[in-house]
């Protein structure tokens, strides 16, 4: 295995060394080779593909500016299986038993790549790369500096995502969520985790939960449109004194605004749902809950702080 | 409205009710007599009319089960057993990722095949008839499946009758269609749970339970306030979240 081994990475050292001439072909293909340990560097086209998957254990990865990819892995008891070719690199590892222990992935990818990400429990960090995808059960997941759009799940682990550039899918079930300085359009549904947008700059917002709390503090676009669904969870929205109208129904929660209630003609004025709006209106914001309270308070001025 | 002749702004706001079949016949007379004597809104008003009887003419369109066999097909050709395939596979498994399993892929795709069958199906019906879907599933106070009343527990919708939609027999009821499709993802799941970690079977369970309190408790303040629609918007999104759940636990890989 060993020996097998150098000779692989011999292979890829001398295929990564000369990238241009062999575009489409093989890099490198260890599943002759299967091995519990992976330490190599491999180049990678601008836009290419990295795809990391392990059952246990932790994904780490980084960036940096080289069209390289540089993987170092090892696994208790599992077999990794590397291939690479010049537009995507994959690793993943498989047993022929039950437990295979744990694995861990350290790997650093071009700034430019994408990255697919698939644990069961495992935890995966990523720093960096284009779009990020990154799929858990009960792992945590934690994406920042992403480029383009991210898209993040988990059944119970815990999922933040923190200075993403073009929009962010968040999904889990009794997962919390925490994004902050999100740029783009936002989605984010828990059942029973909570939900925290913080320093976002989106256009667009939708949140939902069953039994979660919401809390939303971001700047809002005149032209926006930001909705916060939940069952009977609370939901806190720090909005700034920009024009801002609000449309809140809840069936038998409480509704409280640090701002003055200017209604607009036609509103209706109940128990249930009011609209009213802040300087003479702009970006809508829905807040529905059953039985949850809604809050709208002035950034900064929070008596709902975590 | 009055018996004031209408404006074009009193039509515009009066004309769905109107294609509706939702005004009185004194409301219906106004919104004629301005018609007849304004080319714009009488134009606007054949069109409009028109757009049922058209709908009307085009075929039913069936979601076909069909697909599945070519698609299972397609999914297990990679390991059908071949001529001395079967003393390589043991050497050498194939390189797909664990959560690409056959058996994730099958789930996955009947899955998607199941939902989007129905949601085509219910996206065609209602299109077809332009009622509401409260409205829809108000005409049919007894949904017609409800195959697993444990997971489900779906009550009879509160009734609310409308002109528009007591005249339309395909109407279909969107709390059956819901009941359906959670059935469908119910039963995928229950197969699904044996090769789930116990730890994830817990959380899951937990979570649908607080999702059908959710939908029992939308439920009982619908029987008290049938009309309300911020109630019928409550009630559809906790049975999307069941959706949504259901869907994603059928899509998690064994072993977890």
């Amino acid at each position: 295995m060993c020996a097998r081994f150098v000779s692989a990475l011999c292979l890829t050292a001398a295929m990564a060394a000369t990238p241009a001439l062999l575009p489409a072909q093989r890099q490198h293909r260890n599943d002759d080779d299967e091995t519990s340990r992976v330490d190599t560097t491999v180049a990678l086209s601008s836009g290419g593909v990295v795809e990391l998957s392990l059952i246990s254990g932790e994904i780490k990865v980084t960036s940096w500016n080289r069209d390289q990819v540089r993987i170092k892995a090892s696994s208790d008891g599992g077999l990794l299986q590397f291939d690479a070719t010049n537009g995507r690199v994959s690793l993943t590892v498989r047993s022929d038993h039950d437990d295979m222990g744990d694995t861990e992935y350290d790997v650093t990818i071009p700034a430019g790549a994408r990255l697919i990400t698939h644990s069961v429990s495992a935890d995966i960090t990523t720093d960096g790369g284009s779009d990020v995808e990154a799929h858990a059960v009960s792992g945590d997941v934690s994406v920042s500096n992403v480029t383009g759009r991210a898209t993040i799940e988990s059944v119970s682990g815990s999922l933040t995502a923190t200075h993403v550039g073009h929009g962010l899918r968040v999904n889990g079930v009794s997962s919390d969520i925490k994004a902050t300085d999100i740029t783009g359009d936002i989605n984010a549904q828990s059942t029973s985790g909570d939900i925290i947008l913080g320093s976002t700059h989106s256009s667009f917002v939708h949140t939902e939960t069953v039994s979660g709390d919401t809390r939303f503090g971001g700047t809002l676009d005149r032209a926006g449109r930001y909705d916060f669904h939940s069952h009977s969870g609370d939901i806190v929205l720090a909005v700034p004194a920009i024009g801002v109208t609000f449309d809140i129904s809840t069936f038998s929660g409480d509704v409280q605004s640090d701002y003055p209630m200017t209604l607009q003609p036609g509103s209706e004025v109940g128990q249930k749902h009011m609209e009213f709006s802040i300087n003479g209106g702009g970006a809508r914001v829905t807040a529905e809950t059953f039985s949850g309270g809604v809050t709208v308070e002035r950034p900064g001025h929070s008596s709902h702080e975590d | 409205m009055t018996n004031r002749p209408l404006t074009c702004e009193q039509f515009d706001a009066a004309l769905s009710d109107y294609l509706e079949n939702a005004l009185d016949p004194a409301e219906r007379t106004a919104l004629e007599s301005h018609a007849s004597t304004c080319d714009r809104c009488r134009a606007l008003l054949a069109e409009l009319s028109a757009i049922p009887t058209e709908a009307g003419a085009l075929h039913d369109l069936e979601p076909s089960r069909d697909l599945w066999p070519a698609i299972a097909q397609r999914i297990a050709a990679p390991v059908v057993a071949l001529p001395g395939a079967a003393a390589r596979r043991e050497r050498r498994p194939s390189v797909r990722p664990w959560y690409l399993t056959p058996a994730s892929l099958a789930a996955a795709a009947a899955v998607l095949i199941a939902v989007t069958a129905s949601v085509t199906a219910l996206a065609i019906r209602t299109g077809r008839t332009s009622a509401p879907a409260g409205a829809v599933a108000a005409n049919n106070p007894a949904p017609a499946a409800q195959p697993n009343d444990s997971q489900i527990d779906i009550p009879a919708p509160a009734p609310r009758v409308t002109n528009a939609s007591a005249t339309r027999p395909n109407a279909v009821p969107v709390q059956e269609v819901y009941a359906r499709e959670i059935a469908e993802l119910d039963s995928i799941v229950r197969d699904q749970r044996s090769h789930l970690d116990t730890s994830t079977v817990t959380v899951i369970e937990k979570n649908l339970h607080i999702i059908n309190q959710a939908i029992a408790q939308s439920r009982a303040a619908l029987a008290r306030d049938p009309n309300s629609g911020f109630l019928h918007h409550q009630l559809n999104d906790a049975l999307n979240q069941k959706i949504s759940l259901l869907r994603t636990v059928a899509l998690l890989p064994a072993r977890t």
